[in-house]
């Protein structure tokens, strides 16, 4: 069945990238439609906020359809959640992660690590959703902008010809910077960020200003930003400083756009209660607002159509009703949408999927994919975290305030990036929580009489634990707690990863979901580069905590066969991801070695744009979305003047 | 700074009690004079269901004797929780569940050493969390505070309803 309207534009996905062009193509008058493979955006988001209350492990994935279940309940039935291959919208889950190697209950195809040979076959570590309003349902809200060096990695750099240049430049991408800015209510302030001009070469435009003020420190940012004043590291006989700056933020510091200012939740991750952490569907509302754009749910596309002049000519999708409890051989009928222009912006990960999905005789290696690099260099930021109690006499007092509100920006660019990953370390507000499991785990240590988190007594590692461990009740567990609870922090570097070509996503030749659609397989692995930057982020993590007389408790000796665990030097490392998806169809001038061109636009076939983090020929180190979304602003105006806008 | 508990009248009110006891949060935090929400009526509901009221009412009768026999709050608790003398007795393990309740808003089963075996019983459990109030914060997603609040000290632990002498920290 074909849908009988034509389109001026169909949009496969509705999260950053897919809104924000609908907004922009419905406000010029174009009749667009956006498939979405989840439900629709709830009316309000109670429900989502409720399943984050109830759910056991507090996962991103925690409040969205299909619901997870507990990490330590494996389903026992093919109508259980949790089944990727008997779902309508399976997606990359932290439960999934824990069972990486097993793809009944992993939606990606993940090899078993090879032990001779670490760090090969890594766990690729990041989730997203593909419900509707996309992954900003969860994503944390750092808004930060590439740097000028970001975009030129293989020209400034080198670095043994890895990396690609950007066809486009920083200045370039400025204006639209502040189109992204204004939609998203970025708060942050120019002045603030001056410092990092001369440290890296961060620039505005003369006299731009944020459209919001910018959110004030944590007492934990204020902690280390006291005890690293005028401190600096030593790389490769070069100095560099290193200081604190404020995170420019999706998050609004005053009511914005009829949304309300931050109040502190703490749990911007999985789900801002109030919404004042900006997310798609926001933009999304912005789009349907227009009266131009149509958006069908639970239409989730499987092929991309061409036709013979190499022109698209569809997108062939299934419509479900029914999430979970599938059988993948008797998908729904499939129906096609049109329009004259197409743009896939279903996530870096299923766009290339699609592509390579949509392979025909003709075109034996899938859609879009003449240069072959479709699925190739998939990057996230890996993240190496490490963790300190705060000096005593110091406390933090951490989960209260946003999840994040300050880092270390000044180690993003320097020379030594011709060796290893710069990284850009984000301060957590959040105590032990994602290192350790806190407060759950610490809880249960002081009322068990156990020692799992090392503080109970406090026994920073390479210290033998001792053979008891006192239990508390009452007046004095209240105290036992607060005394260390309260100086609980953690850093999390950021580290840019190095294109490799053998890091890829293709579409399983025999596993599917309930749709009976390809799941995607992945080949992942770090190379010197990154391992590098790992070296180098817990060497300056300890020299941090070192600094300002913290006590560092990072240590991943206990886990050994868990996700991202790994070994260099002999030394235990655990990486973990940060859901930055990065490479998969990637831009760039020259055909043989890009898919799109600057404006996120198909080499191959004209009427195409493929848009989102997967066309970044880099992942370098700002979190991706604000680059996602400026680009989206670029896109628009491409696609408006192909239609002769 | 032991409070000094008034005799209990009904059942909850004995639950109330120890759990003011166990916690070591101040009884009138517990049990409010005023209280819409009845979180401690709520969590001996769900005790009641998940351990059996056998248990539980045997739980309180130990309460009710050490209580009579004078003991300050933190005596009681370190009796009950089997801290000294030492146990792993039944009544100890039950009684550290539901202090685990109290401080996570999940149920562990008597006798779990493990901090992912918990599940949650309820939102309002959850968020009523005294573990969150032991550091002077607030459950994840659920906060009473505004704007801003977070870039100086909170209040103190004793305002938190912490049954600990009244000083800021
Ligand atoms: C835990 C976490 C935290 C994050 N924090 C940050 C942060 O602080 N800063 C930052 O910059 N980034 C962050 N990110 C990354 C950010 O969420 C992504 O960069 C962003 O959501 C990508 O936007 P997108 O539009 O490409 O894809 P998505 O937001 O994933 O949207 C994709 C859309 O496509 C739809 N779709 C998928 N498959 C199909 C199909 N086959 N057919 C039809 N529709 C389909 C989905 O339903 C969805 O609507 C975070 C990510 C995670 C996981």
């Amino acid at each position: 069945m074909t849908l009988q309207t034509q389109y001026d534009v169909v949009i496969v996905g509705g999260g950053v990238a897919g809104s924000i062009i609908a907004l922009e193509l419905g406000k010029q008058g174009k009749r667009v439609l956006i498939l979405n493979a989840g439900i629709a955006v709830p009316d309000n988001r109670g429900e989502y906020v409720e399943n984050f209350y109830l759910a056991n492990a507090k996962t991103p994935e925690s409040p969205y359809p299909p619901l997870e279940r507990a990490l330590d309940h494996p389903p026992v039935s093919s109508t259980d959640p949790g089944l990727p291959g008997t779902e309508a919208t399976p997606r990359p889950t932290i439960m999934g992660l824990s069972n990486w190697t097993n793809a009944s209950l992993s939606y990606l195809v993940q090899p078993a690590p090879d032990p001779r040979n670490a760090p090969k076959n890594l766990p690729f570590s990041s989730t997203y959703e593909r419900t509707g309003g996309g992954t900003t349902w969860h994503w944390l809200g750092a808004s930060l902008r590439l740097l000028p060096h970001d975009l030129t990695m293989y020209s400034t750099y080198g670095v043994f010809g890895k990396f690609a240049d950007w066809p486009i430049t920083y200045e370039e991408l400025q204006a639209d910077y502040g189109s992204a800015e204004a939609e998203i209510g970025v708060s942050a302030s120019v002045a603030e960020q001056a410092p990092l001009e001369q440290a890296i070469g961060l620039t505005y435009p003369p006299g731009y200003q944020y459209p919001l003020d910018s959110i004030p420190f944590t007492m934990v940012d204020q902690v280390v930003d006291a005890g690293i004043k005028g401190m600096s590291i030593l790389d490769d006989g070069k100095n560099y400083a290193v200081f604190v700056s404020p995170t420019p933020a999706g998050r609004n510091s005053q009511p914005y756009q009829g949304r309300r200012q931050c109040a502190g939740n703490t749990s911007c991750m999985p789900i801002c209660p109030i919404q004042a952490k900006w997310d798609a569907t926001v933009s999304l509302n912005h789009a349907l607002d227009t009266g131009n754009v149509t958006v069908i749910n639970q239409a989730v596309v499987r092929t991309v159509q061409v036709d013979s002049s190499g022109r698209i000519s569809g997108v062939e999708y299934l419509r479900w009703s029914k999430q979970t409890g599938l059988d993948p051989r008797m998908p729904p009928p499939p129906q096609t949408a049109q329009g004259t222009m197409y743009v896939l912006a279903a996530h870096a990960m299923e766009n290339a999927k699609l592509l390579l999905n949509s392979k025909t005789p003709s075109l034996p290696n899938g859609v879009a994919n003449s240069s072959d690099q479709v699925g190739r260099n998939l990057m996230d930021h890996v993240l190496y975290l490490s963790w300190a109690l705060a000096p005593e006499g110091k406390p933090v007092f951490p989960f209260r305030g946003p999840l994040t509100t300050a880092g270390i920006e000044s180690l993003r660019d320097g020379d030594f990036r011709r060796h290893r990953s710069a990284f850009r370390i984000e301060i957590g507000n959040e105590g032990w929580n994602v290192p350790v499991g806190d407060p759950w785990v610490t809880v249960n240590d002081f009322i068990n009489g156990t020692n799992n988190s090392r503080l109970n007594p406090m026994t920073p590692p390479g210290r033998p634990l001792p053979a008891t461990s006192p239990k508390y009740g009452g007046a004095s567990l209240v105290r036992a707690l607060n005394a260390v609870m309260t100086r609980q922090f953690r850093l999390g570097c950021l580290l840019e990863q190095s294109p490799m070509s053998t890091n890829r996503i293709t579409p399983h030749p025999t596993l599917t979901d309930g749709l009976g659609i390809p799941r995607p397989k992945i080949d992942y692995s770090f190379d010197e580069y990154t391992l590098n930057g790992f070296r180098a982020a817990r060497k300056t993590c300890s020299a941090i905590y070192q600094h300002m007389g913290a006590t560092e408790f990072t240590d991943f000796s206990g886990r050994k066969g868990q996700p991202g665990y790994f070994e260099i030097d002999w030394t235990p490392y655990k990486f973990f991801g940060a859901g930055h998806v990065v490479g998969t169809h990637r831009m760039g001038s020259d055909k043989t070695q890009s898919v799109v061109d600057g404006n996120q636009q198909s080499h191959d076939h004209q009427n195409l744009w493929i848009v989102g983090s997967g066309s970044f020929p880099t992942v370098a180190t700002p979190n991706p979305t604000l680059t996602i979304a400026a680009l989206a602003f670029r896109t628009s105006r491409s696609i408006l003047s192909a239609l002769g806008a | 700074m032991a409070t000094v508990l008034a005799i209990p009248a009904t059942r909850a009110a004995t639950f109330a009690a120890m759990s003011a006891a166990l916690t070591g949060f101040k009884p009138d935090f517990i049990a409010p004079p005023v209280d819409p929400n009845q979180l401690h009526a709520h969590l001996l509901h769900h005790i009641d269901e998940l351990a059996g009221t056998t248990s539980v009412d045997q739980l309180l009768a130990q309460f009710t004797v050490l209580q009579a026999h004078g003991q300050t709050s933190q005596q009681i608790a370190d009796v009950m929780l089997g801290i000294s003398p030492s146990s792993h007795a039944p009544a100890a393990q039950l009684a550290q569940s539901i202090v685990k309740l109290w401080y996570l808003g999940s149920w562990y089963p008597p006798g779990s050493t493990s901090a992912f075996d918990g599940n949650v019983v309820s939102s309002q459990a959850y968020v009523g969390g005294l573990a969150w109030r032991a550091m002077q914060a607030h459950a994840m997603g659920d906060s009473p505070f505004k704007f801003g609040d977070w870039t100086s000290a909170p209040p103190s632990l004793a305002e938190f309803g912490a049954d600990v002498p009244e000083h800021k920290s």
